[in-house]
């Protein structure tokens, strides 16, 4: 039993070595294990300007981008007072990366679905002026992000998400969520990335979301 | 499995051991000394660096060795790259970056003008949705844009008075092209409502002085709307109120490359007036019918054809006292028919070329017809064939109006622009008044150049010229508009601008002389702006001068002039205080004016020293409902009884005066609603909630010993209206990948 442990994990590690040697894939799943523990608006600052080394580095790999932009759209999530004067500056330095990332990977679903983020996180500047128009562009490019891939959980939970938090009386609210996000989790079950650096998150997060109908 | 992670970080450890690492440490600053924070610093080609702190300082550990180099780069600033050697423990590398002109959110020239517009970076200063939330606005454009600094507090005339200019100064323009008749043609003295709805409009731009060449024939103000593109979703909704009907109907097409829609109104006031009463007698209830049509396409350069057209027809029928015969009522039927087209296509060329074609056309017809009428409901004639033609008339004016105009622009690197263009206008006018039938036309060709050139990152200047002939002048004008800018601070810059504008006569007058000349105004303007998130501060003084403006004694010329001057503040916050947003309108100033039959220079009636407005508005999601409430105030304009010299044509003041003080509080709410599966909203507002009093001006009557004051038809206006509409959701469709 013993044995036959030791061998499995062997061939794991094996296995594993044999597929990620490189330098690249290294330092991607190293950073990449540090996006959930980065908590300050600091960490993920410099969480994300390791990726943008890293991208500007290899040069033809848009996932280091999608992963420095992602962080600096989860930063502007943390800005609270006078920090929220600084959002557009980040956000317009995450559509920078995105943009970056787009040329290398025209089409992919995961960096509209980012875009898409990025839009609509420039909302809270000013909820009254930039709602309905944000929000507008924000639903516009997730259904590019749904049309680029059909399979793509996150599309869908993003769409979701927003129908989730926007109010009923403006053509939003949580009945019209539902199916998004359940259709989501269906999706999640079935999703496999294309590649071991790609995005695969969200699934607790629509989890969360569909528990609140009960 | 212990083992195995123990074996794992021996290796690392000996990994680290064996590549002895160099830390590399500096501090990055700008260029003014001071350190900057969040600078991503990289060692070439590898994936080392660091980020610097807010003192700008950083340090990491490499592994790198020998010769490469470090890349600092910020947005904002010009990335730098420092040749390094990286050899023994430590190394120091300092730095200082360049801003970056392109990328900085650069300056741009606002003397003089309110940008009103949802643009992502501009200075937004009243929106769509402000305009339909301006307590006491009631959703006209004009109404809120008197709550800015620069516009008068009329309500005895339609339109926009600015800066000492009349109304007739400031003309309105769609798409880039002139609308001649903006507003509904109503009752003397009383304020018409502009023809055409907020949400028209994406961007609105209040130019209360110093505006681009790009546009003309206004000596005081230019208010450019610009129109909505292709909108959000395929639609349809109702409106219901105490004073109107309304539907409206707008598909988008699967692809968003097109749209269409049509539109229809029914107003009525005659329920309204029944319940509230009003100071005039109305034997004609004022009736309102409208219809509108659009199409937008989107063009393969990703520019956009547009095309509007709306048809109203109104008639009114009003009883007036008459001021001179206390046994008299003047009898006055008003009519109108107004069709406008505009057209309009802006698309993108190729080497950073943009074009922008528009053309319009306008046909109106104002009929106006005054019969006397004695006690016993009989018409009559009175004795005096002058007071008879000053009381019993029949005018008719017709007036085709068209436009063309094309503005080419090429943008060049680090902002800069280059425009320039022509525009044709053709005017035809045929007036009818009783035997006479006075035709009056008017070809009028300008062109025009302008350049925007960013002499350093800080400091903008824009350039331009225009030259107009007007053949019933027939003669050529030109007129040069220069501007600045100056970035002071990352949130405030200051600006000046200055700008010589043309206009012909009016109509009216150019009916009754040929000899006349364009009127000419000159501009100075200096301007403070400072514009962080949320907050808005706008501080502004001005000096004008007038000249060639026209006088109608002893007979028509251009003899007369005038001048104004003042200052002007504006402060908007919507951060300070959760939920609420507010800003105040503070305007001061000084003028006076020789024209028409004045004798002398005297401040003009429609202008008063001092205008102040406090808006508030505060949105409870709870309630689902918006709060809004104005306060307007100006002090007293002056008004004159100017009577006709015995022995010659000139006039003199045989009374003069200033009216009391205007206040007005206005409120109104907004409760957002989902009746029938709509997203609806239902608007209540009232206008001058306390009753103050209001008195625009006086009239007199032709012996002068009989003045009356000019005050609105009734003291408050109440609205309530629904209005609902219906989004095609397409959720479904989405989930189902149809789309």
């Amino acid at each position: 039993m013993k044995i036959l442990f030791f061998t499995i994990a062997l061939i794991c590690t094996l296995t594993v070595s044999a597929q990620q040697p490189d330098k690249y894939t290294q330092a991607m799943y190293a950073n990449m294990a540090k996006v959930d523990s980065a908590k300050t608006v600091r960490e993920k600052l410099e969480l994300s300007n390791t990726f943008e080394r890293i991208a500007k580095a290899e040069k033809d790999k848009w996932q280091p981008y999608y992963y420095a932009a992602m962080l600096q759209i989860l930063r502007t999530y943390e800005m609270k007072g006078n920090e929220t004067q600084n959002i557009d500056e980040v956000l317009n330095k995450a559509d920078n990366l995105l943009i970056s990332a787009e040329v290398i990977s025209p089409n992919n679903s995961e960096i509209l679905c980012l875009q898409s983020m990025a839009t609509s996180a420039r909302i809270p500047v000013d909820y009254m002026t930039r709602g309905a128009q944000y929000g507008q562009q924000a639903s516009e490019i997730l259904k590019k992000a749904i049309k680029a891939d059909p399979s793509n959980p996150r599309a869908y939970l993003l769409m979701g998400q927003t129908t989730f938090y926007t109010p009923e009386f403006i053509g939003g609210g949580k009945d019209k969520a539902k199916p998004l996000i359940e259709k989501s989790l269906e999706l999640f079950e079935t999703f496999k990335p294309s590649s071991t650096l790609d995005p695969v998150w969200g699934k607790p997060m629509a989890q969360l979301l569909l528990k609140q109908y009960n | 499995m212990k083992k195995l992670s123990l074996l794992l970080l021996l290796l690392t450890v000996q990994t680290i051991t064996i590549f002895a690492q160099t830390k590399i440490s500096g501090t990055v600053k700008n260029q003014k000394g001071t350190g900057l924070a969040s600078v991503n610093i990289s060692v070439a080609d590898s994936y080392d660096g660091g980020t610097t702190d807010n003192n700008g300082y950083y340090s990491f550990n490499t592994n790198e060795k020998g010769q490469t180099s470090l890349v600092f780069s910020i947005l904002g600033y010009t990335i730098l790259e420092k040749d390094i050697i990286i050899a023994g423990d430590t190394l120091t590398v300092n730095a200082v970056l360049k801003e970056d002109t392109q990328e900085l959110e650069a300056v741009v020239v606002t003397a003089g003008s309110f940008e009103a517009s949802d643009k992502k970076r501009a200075v937004t200063v009243l929106s769509t949705l402000d305009v339909l939330t301006t307590g006491g606005a009631n959703a006209d454009i004009t109404a809120s844009l008197k709550t800015l600094p620069g516009a008068q507090q009329l309500g005895d005339q339609e339109g926009l008075a600015v800066r000492g200019g009349s109304t007739y100064e400031t003309k309105q323009y769609i798409d880039g092209t002139l609308v001649s008749k903006p507003y509904y043609t109503g009752q003397p003295n009383v304020a018409q409502r502009g023809r055409f709805s907020p949400t028209l409009f994406k961007g609105t731009v209040f130019s209360t002085g110093g505006y681009s060449a790009l546009y003309g024939q206004a000596l005081s103000s230019a208010l450019i709307l610009e129109s909505v593109d292709i909108p959000a979703m395929s639609q349809a909704g109702f409106s219901l109120s105490d004073v109107f009907l309304g539907a409206d109907f707008q598909h988008v097409a699967n692809n968003r490359k097109s749209s269409w829609g049509v539109s229809a109104g029914y107003t009525n006031l005659s329920p309204y007036f029944n319940m509230v009463k009003q100071r005039d007698y109305y034997y004609t209830m004022p009736e309102y019918y409208n219809g509108d049509a659009n199409f937008r396409i989107k063009t393969k350069s990703g520019g956009i054809l547009k095309y509007y057209t709306t048809l109203s027809s109104s008639k009114i029928g009003v009883e007036l006292s008459n001021i001179d015969f206390d046994n008299y009522k003047n009898n006055m039927d008003i009519k109108n028919t107004n069709w406008y087209n505009n057209i309009s296509l802006r698309e993108y060329l190729k080497n950073g070329w943009k074009m922008n074609l528009g053309l319009s056309y306008s046909y109106n017809v104002d009929k106006f017809h005054q019969q006397v009428y004695d006690l016993n409901g009989n018409p009559a004639t009175l004795l005096s064939p002058v007071l008879d033609s000053i009381y019993n008339y029949n005018i008719k004016t017709r007036q085709n109006f068209a436009q063309a105009k094309a503005v080419f622009e090429k943008s060049f690197t680090g902002n800069n622009a280059l425009r320039f263009g022509t525009e044709y206008w053709h005017e035809n006018s045929r007036n009818n008044y009783k035997l006479y039938n006075i035709t009056l036309e008017d070809n009028l060709l300008a062109m025009f150049a302008e350049t925007d050139v960013h002499l350093m990152a800080k400091l903008a200047v824009k350039l331009g010229a225009r030259a107009e002939y007007s053949s019933v002048i027939d003669r050529w004008n030109i007129a040069p508009r220069a501007s600045l800018a100056y970035k002071t601070g990352t949130y405030s810059q200051v600006s000046a601008a200055y700008g010589m504008f043309y206009q012909k006569p009016e109509n009216i007058q150019l009916l009754f002389a040929s000899n006349l000349h364009y009127q000419q105004a000159s501009h100075y303007i200096l301007n403070y702006n400072y514009s962080s998130l949320g907050q808005t501060m706008r501080i502004e003084g001005f000096y004008k001068t007038y000249d060639n403006l026209v006088k109608t004694v002893p007979n028509y010329n251009n003899n007369g002039s005038g001048y104004a001057r003042g200052t002007e503040i504006y402060w908007r916050d919507k951060r300070s205080f959760q939920r609420f947003d507010y800003w105040v309108s503070y305007s001061y100033v000084d003028t006076k004016r020789d024209y028409m039959n004045y004798p002398e220079k005297l401040q003009p009636n429609f202008a008063a020293n001092h205008t102040a407005t406090l808006v508030v508005k505060s949105f409870f999601i709870k309630l689902k409902t918006g709060f809004n409430i104005t306060y307007s105030f100006a002090s007293g304009r002056p008004y004159y009884n100017l009577m006709k010299n015995n022995g010659n044509n000139n006039y003199h003041i045989a009374d003069r005066g200033k009216t009391r003080n205007y206040n007005d509080l206005g409120f109104s709410l907004n409760w957002l609603v989902n009746w029938f599966g709509s997203n609806g909203v239902v608007v209540a507002s009232v206008t001058n909630v306390l009753g103050q009093k209001q008195v625009y001006g006086y009239n007199y009557s032709a012996n002068g010993n009989i003045k009356r004051p000019i005050m609105p038809t009734a003291d408050r206006f109440f609205f309530i209206g629904i209005f609902l509409n219906w989004g095609v959701d397409r959720t479904q469709d989405i989930i189902d990948g149809r789309y």
